[in-house]
């Protein structure tokens, strides 16, 4: 891609003997909003660290596109990692003097407001994540890196995340990558999508093109032998069959009704190929 | 970051100097300590604290980060994993320098009033012990294991040490076998004798300590992250073996270069051969060429007891002869006990007196340097007294002699207030009663007298045959001084007068009217000893560091004549020194040796 802006080259990551990314090769362009999903465990995390600079990754390197430099990556982790004794006004000195970040006074989010002299252990995860963000925005990161916080955050507090993320896409062309489980209320911002399990990639779709190629069918009727079943479901009153990758001869060819399903159930389906894959190996 | 980091690490230390205020109040006042200064206590508890806030400090440098869950942000900030360490580590090192600097100038202060460890020392110390526990913090997550682990690898270094040592004792081709703990102890005195504390500290805690461990933590930590300890500790393992094999060999290199194996005792035989010493053996020398001689154990010591025999003791604890008229080694004495070493020896009149250590009482043994002994056989032996030996300082043999067909010994403590004694071959003791316990600079015995200077005065007693009578004091403020660099009165002379130094003068102390009377004035105010082989003949020898010179001059007939000038030696250059002996001069000058036969103190070269 011409306008990389963070490329992983055949990374591998090991914890112990076990190779949590192995040899994963994939770029982000710039301003490019990606969710990457997958099983627990299946490397999702550890990828992004690596991206963040976290994780040194064991072969492999993370390499930064043309005029990217460390101080435009924002990494926000699960962890939520800050020094827990400081007061919200310490914290921001400390990272607005370490980012060289120009602006006075922190970025604050509409809606959104804390008083700068409580410590950051007395924050609840929502205030915390919300901190996070503004700190990292304040950074008019070229990069925001985001691994699972979005769930943990109420109805309120994630409309307030997800707006301000939305916002710094569109004012700063932020490229945005998310590690997301759930992607019911987020399944129409990213562009594309990546799905990992044991370690690598199974799924690299732009997100478009992943809902045109994957159909589900519902109901017991059986399906020809030569359309591909992604995964199926079965219970007492209900069949479901999602298969990938759909083409748009079989609604004319055959009597099978392919309805189309949204990201989060896209994801749900490709996890579950993944579980079913490995009970099968 | 660093100055977080600075205000954090200042913050803790004020715990640790209010601590090191405090202690001192304490034990003082609950009286666990005899009662002293509180700045003496102090000091001691400040010097050796560093040492627990020097572990502190480096063990506490990813303690925060990982404490209060932040390590993942820390390794966001637009740093690399070097920058960071450094931000980490400098303030520390500062606040580290810093109190060393407090240290080194209350001992600049009072120190030496209050005997404490010179500062200098310390710092290797310091610095080995904080690179270790900074060196291993990433690789140990729980903070007690790291300190402990710390320690036991600071304590390593000291193995570490003696058995690079032994390594360079091999290589030089020494036989340590048999020799025992004083085996080590020789390349331990070996080493710090060539090369000085200075060295060997840096060596062991620099070179083989904190160099490896630096250099490990240097190379390994860019790959440092938050995964558990084992991922990075293997790749850290890897450096520190590499680490500590070059810089193990890096010492090796340098500690082998500065194991001096020059000759160091060099004497001239009244034939004119050169008998040399160094520490694996010896060497004489003659216009018939070159014969050698290897001991079986390292030399410790040598004196020359005629100027033809040369008795020597080794880390082996033998005392051995080496007879240059027919260039034969002998053993005269071996130790049973490879433990006890040979204290103090002095050959005179055939035979070598000498003493064992640890001996509780110390044994005083007479052997027969013409007759060689096996331990325990043709050796007298007579118990030194309880209470002398548990004297810390050397007893020096000063005169010996026999009366009703007894044999005695007279000895005195240098620099001691314990007065001297004399001991009789029946064990009898009998003290030489110095009334006022002043140290003793030096001591004499001639002509039935005992001559003692004690810096401000000069006593003179009458040995009555069981007792001695004081008979004249010369309390001028200025002693008439005695003291010779190589003491040959044991073989008890008679002289009407006798030299030495009065002061800034050469005085005269004649032996029958017991006056002292100045004769010449001392030119140099560097150093000047007069070395006696009366009756014969004594010299004056006289150094000038300015225009460094060596000046030997004969004193005779009350006048004193110059009979050469040695120049280019300087006294304060590490190696130069000169030994005056009964044949000849011998300069040791620029790591070069030359030897000047009297009388005429030509040049002796083979």
């Amino acid at each position: 891609m011409s306008d990389t802006i963070l490329e992983a080259r055949e990374l591998t990551v090991r914890f112990g003997r076990k190779a949590a990314v192995h040899d994963v090769s994939v770029a982000f362009a710039k301003g490019e909003t990606t969710v990457i999903a997958g099983s627990n465990g299946a490397g999702k995390s550890t990828l992004l660290r690596c991206l963040a600079g976290v994780i040194v990754p064991d072969q492999g390197e993370v390499a930064l596109g043309p005029g990217l430099t460390r101080d435009k990556i924002g990494f926000i982790s699960d962890r939520l990692s800050l020094y827990e004794d400081w007061t919200l006004q310490e914290a921001w000195r400390f990272h607005k003097n370490e980012f060289r970040i120009e602006t006075r006074e922190m970025p604050r989010i509409e809606g959104f407001e804390l008083e700068a002299g409580r410590k950051i252990k007395s924050l609840s995860v929502g205030e915390r994540t919300l901190l996070h963000l503004s700190l990292l925005l304040a950074q008019r990161p070229a990069v925001l890196l985001v691994d699972e916080v979005v769930h943990g955050l109420d109805p309120f507090l994630r409309e307030k995340f997800l707006e301000t993320v939305i916002e710094a896409m569109d004012e700063l062309k932020t490229a945005v990558i998310m590690v997301n489980h759930t992607l019911s209320d987020t399944a129409q911002i990213p562009e594309r999508v990546l799905i990992m399990d044991d370690g690598r990639f199974i799924l690299d779709e732009r997100r478009e093109e992943l809902e045109r190629k994957v159909k589900k069918v519902s109901g017991e009727g059986d399906l020809p032998p030569d359309i591909p079943c992604l995964f199926a479901t079965s219970t007492e009153f209900r069949r479901d069959r999602y298969i990938y990758p759909f083409r748009e001869e079989w609604r004319r060819n055959s009597a099978v009704n392919f309805e189309g399903i949204g990201l989060d159930e896209i994801v749900k389906a490709f996890i579950g190929g993944a579980y079913v894959q490995k009970r099968v190996r | 970051m660093f100055k977080k980091e600075f205000a954090n690490v200042l913050k803790q230390t004020g715990w640790f100097v209010a601590a090191a205020l405090a202690l001192p109040v304490a034990l003082l006042v609950v009286r666990l300590i005899p009662r002293q200064p509180y700045f003496a206590v102090f000091l001691s508890v400040f010097q050796w604290g560093l040492l627990f806030w020097a572990l502190f400090l480096g063990a506490s440098v990813l303690a925060r980060e990982r404490s209060q869950q932040a390590l993942e942000y820390a390794l966001t900030l637009p740093y690399s994993r070097l920058g960071l360490l450094l931000r980490l580590t400098a303030p520390r090192l500062i606040v580290l320098g810093g109190l060393w600097a407090l240290s080194l100038c209350a001992y600049v202060l009072k120190g030496n009033e209050y005997s404490a460890v010179n500062p200098l020392l310390l710092a290797f110390l310091y610095i080995g012990l904080f690179t270790t526990s900074l060196s291993l913090s990433p690789i140990i997550e729980n903070f007690i294991a790291l300190c402990l682990g710390s320690i036991f690898v600071w304590f390593l270094a000291f193995p570490a040490h003696t058995y690079l040592l032994i390594a360079v004792g091999w290589a030089k081709g020494f036989q340590l076998s048999g020799a025992g703990a004083r085996g080590l102890g020789f390349l331990r005195d070996i080493s710090y004798a060539s090369a000085g504390y200075i060295f060997n500290l840096l060596i062991f805690q620099i070179v083989l300590l904190a160099f490896p461990f630096s250099a490990a933590l240097i190379l390994s930590f860019r790959k440092f992250d938050v995964r558990p300890s084992a991922a990075f500790a293997k790749k850290y393992f890897k450096t520190l073996g590499l680490s500590i094999l070059i810089f193990a060999a890096a010492a090796f290199v340098m500690t082998f270069l500065s194991v001096s194996m020059r000759f160091r005792d060099v004497y001239l035989t009244p034939d004119h051969k050169v008998v040399e010493f160094h520490v694996g053996g010896a060497r004489i020398l003659s216009p018939e060429g070159i014969r050698k001689f290897k001991t079986p154990y390292p030399v410790s010591w040598v004196k020359s007891a005629d100027g033809i025999h040369f008795v020597f003791s080794d880390y082996g604890n033998n005392l051995s002869c080496l007879d240059a008229a027919i260039a034969e080694v002998r053993t005269i004495y071996q130790a049973a006990n490879r433990d006890r070493g040979i204290w103090q020896f002095w050959p005179y009149d055939g035979k070598v007196v000498f003493l064992v250590k640890p001996d509780t009482p110390i044994v005083i043994s007479l052997a027969n340097i013409d007759k060689p002994t096996s331990a325990g056989s043709n050796v007298t032996t007579i118990p030194f007294p309880a209470e002398w030996a548990q004297s810390e300082k050397f007893p020096r043999l000063f005169g010996t002699g026999v009366n009703d067909g007894r044999h005695f010994w007279l000895f005195y403590f240098e620099q001691s207030k314990k007065p001297p004694l004399r001991l009789w071959e029946n064990g009898r003791v009998e003290g030489i009663p110095l009334s006022d316990n002043k140290p003793i600079r030096s001591a004499l015995y001639v002509n039935d007298m005992v001559i003692i200077d004690t810096a401000e005065e000069t006593k003179i007693f009458q040995d009555r045959g069981t007792s001695f009578e004081l008979v004249r004091e010369i309390k001028d403020g200025i002693s008439f001084s005695l003291y010779d660099r190589d003491a040959r009165v044991l073989d008890q002379p008679r002289a009407e007068v006798i030299y030495g130094k009065h002061g800034d003068k050469i005085a005269k102390l004649d032996l029958k009217a017991l006056q002292v009377t100045d004769i010449a004035p001392l030119k140099t105010a560097d150093g000047a000893w007069v070395t006696s082989f009366f009756p014969e003949s004594f010299l004056l020898t006289e150094i000038d560091s300015e225009a460094k010179t060596l000046k030997v001059s004969s004193i005779c007939d009350d006048k004193v004549k110059l009979l050469t000038e040695f120049r280019d030696f300087d006294f304060r250059r590490q190696g130069d020194r000169f030994n005056v002996q009964k044949s000849g001069i011998i300069i040791h000058r620029k790591g070069t040796v030359s030897v000047y036969a009297f009388p005429d103190l030509l040049e002796i070269k083979f």
